[in-house]
C-alpha cells in the first residue's frame, strides 16, 4: 500500500470518527491498525494508474519539441556517427525554481557504427549545465534508441544489425524521478517505462505529438 | 536502503578509521585544539535528484555549535540541492560537550564516471564511497547515471 507520508493517526481524527471505514477524500480510506483507527492517504496514481497518453499529456508542448529535435539528431552524423543512426541521444526536463519546465538536452553518446554490443547515453550530461542552476525538481528523462542497421551476407544467410528497442535493464534500473520514456527510432515509437518496466503499450510518435 | 542503526554503525567505523588516519596528518596545534570533535552523526548520502540530474560541486558550511549540538549552520556556497542535503547532514551532527565553537566544513560531492561492456554491464572503475574527515570535510561519491541499450542479431535464410 502507497501511503505517500500521509499516514495519519492523530487522536483528534481517531475520536472524530465514528465509522472506520468512511472516506474522507479521494484514495483516503481508514483502517484499524492494534486497535487504533488510522487514516491511509492513497496517492491518486495508484487509484488512477498512469497510461502511456496520460504521461503525454503531462508533458508540454516544447519539451516535445526538444524529444523530436533529439531524434533528429541521432539520426543525424556526429563526428564519430558519420552515417547517423548509430548514437544514442537523450535529455531531461526539469522544473525551475521560478515554475518554467526547462528542456535540458545532453550531450550525444559515442558512436557505435557496427553495432557491436551496446549503445550508450547519459541523459543527465547537459550539453549546458548552467541551465540547471536554479533547479527545483526533475521532470522527466528521455533517450533515443538509435534507428541503425546493418546487413551482412554469407552465403544464404543474411545477418541483420540492429539496436534493440525497447527499454533495457539498464534503462528500468534508472528510472525512478520524474517519467521516462525511450524513444524506438527505427519504428518511431515511444516507450513509458518505470522501475518495474513498460507502461502499456508503446505509442507512435505522432500521437505524442498530438495538439502540438 | 539503510537504518538508522546500520547507518550509524557505519559512522563509528568511519571515524574510529579516520581518527587513525588522523594520528598519522600534521596539523597545526590550535586548529586541532578549536575544532569540536563530532561524537554521534547520520552517514550522508548523495541526493538522488542530483546524481539523476548530474549535479556534482562543493558545498561551505559555516557551523555554529552550542558545544554538543549545531545552534546555526549556513550554506556559504554551492548548488542548493547539494546545500540542503549537507545542511540536513549537519543538524544531526553531536559533539563531544565542550565550549561553543565556530567552523568551516566543506561537503564535496563527485559523480563517479560509469563505463559499460559490450553486454551493457556498466559499471564505475572506483566504488561509490562516503569518506568524513569531521568535522572540517566530507566527500561523498556516486555512480553517474548511464543508460545501456544492447544491440541484437537476426539471421535468416535469404
Amino acid at each position: 500500500m502507497h501511503t505517500t507520508g500521509a499516514v495519519r493517526s492523530e487522536r483528534a481524527i481517531r475520536e472524530s470518527s465514528s465509522r472506520p471505514d468512511e472516506r474522507n477524500g479521494f484514495g483516503d480510506r481508514w483502517v484499524t491498525i492494534d486497535g487504533h483507527h488510522v487514516l491511509i492517504h492513497e496517492s491518486e496514481a495508484k487509484a488512477n494508474p498512469e497510461t502511456p497518453r496520460s504521461l503525454a499529456a503531462q508533458i508540454p508542448c516544447h519539451i516535445k519539441a526538444a524529444i523530436l529535435d533529439s531524434i533528429k539528431a541521432s539520426n543525424s552524423p556526429t563526428v564519430d556517427d558519420k552515417q547517423g543512426g548509430f548514437h544514442e541521444e537523450g535529455g531531461q526536463w526539469i522544473v525551475a525554481a521560478d515554475g518554467k519546465i526547462v528542456p535540458v538536452p545532453a550531450k550525444p553518446g559515442p558512436a557505435n557504427p557496427k553495432t557491436q554490443g551496446g549503445a550508450h547515453v547519459d541523459p543527465s550530461d547537459a550539453i549546458n549545465p548552467n541551465l540547471k542552476e536554479n533547479i527545483r525538481d526533475l521532470g522527466g528523462t528521455w533517450h533515443v534508441h538509435p534507428a541503425g542497421t546493418l546487413h551482412e551476407d554469407k552465403g544464404n544467410v543474411r545477418t541483420t544489425k540492429s539496436f534493440n528497442q525497447p527499454p533495457s535493464d539498464t534503462d528500468l534500473k534508472e528510472a525512478g524521478l520524474g517519467i521516462s520514456l525511450v524513444i524506438a527510432a527505427r519504428n518511431k515509437t515511444l516507450y513509458f517505462y518505470n522501475k518495474s518496466g513498460t507502461i502499456g503499450a508503446p505509442i507512435k510518435l505522432k500521437e505524442f505529438l498530438k495538439g502540438c | 536502503m539503510l537504518n538508522s542503526t546500520q547507518r550509524r554503525f557505519g559512522l563509528i567505523t568511519s571515524l574510529l578509521f579516520l581518527s587513525v588516519c588522523s594520528a598519522a596528518q600534521e596539523k597545526p596545534a590550535q586548529i586541532k585544539a578549536s575544532l569540536p570533535k563530532v561524537v554521534d552523526a547520520s552517514v550522508p548520502f548523495y541526493p538522488e535528484l542530483a546524481r539523476k540530474t548530474h549535479i556534482e560541486g562543493a558545498v561551505t558550511l559555516r557551523v555554529s555549535t552550542d558545544g554538543t549540538r549545531v545552534s546555526d549552520v549556513q550554506a556559504e556556497n554551492g548548488s542548493s540541492i547539494l546545500a540542503r542535503a549537507a545542511l540536513e547532514n549537519v543538524k544531526t551532527w553531536r559533539f563531544q560537550a565542550g565550549t561553543h565553537s565556530s567552523f568551516e566544513v566543506v561537503f564535496r560531492y563527485r559523480l563517479l564516471a560509469v563505463t559499460c561492456d559490450p553486454q551493457c554491464n556498466c559499471d564505475s572503475e572506483e566504488k561509490e564511497s562516503v569518506l568524513l574527515r569531521l568535522p572540517i570535510s566530507v566527500e561523498i561519491t556516486a555512480k553517474q547515471v548511464m543508460l545501456c541499450d544492447p544491440a541484437v542479431e537476426i539471421r535468416h535464410k535469404r
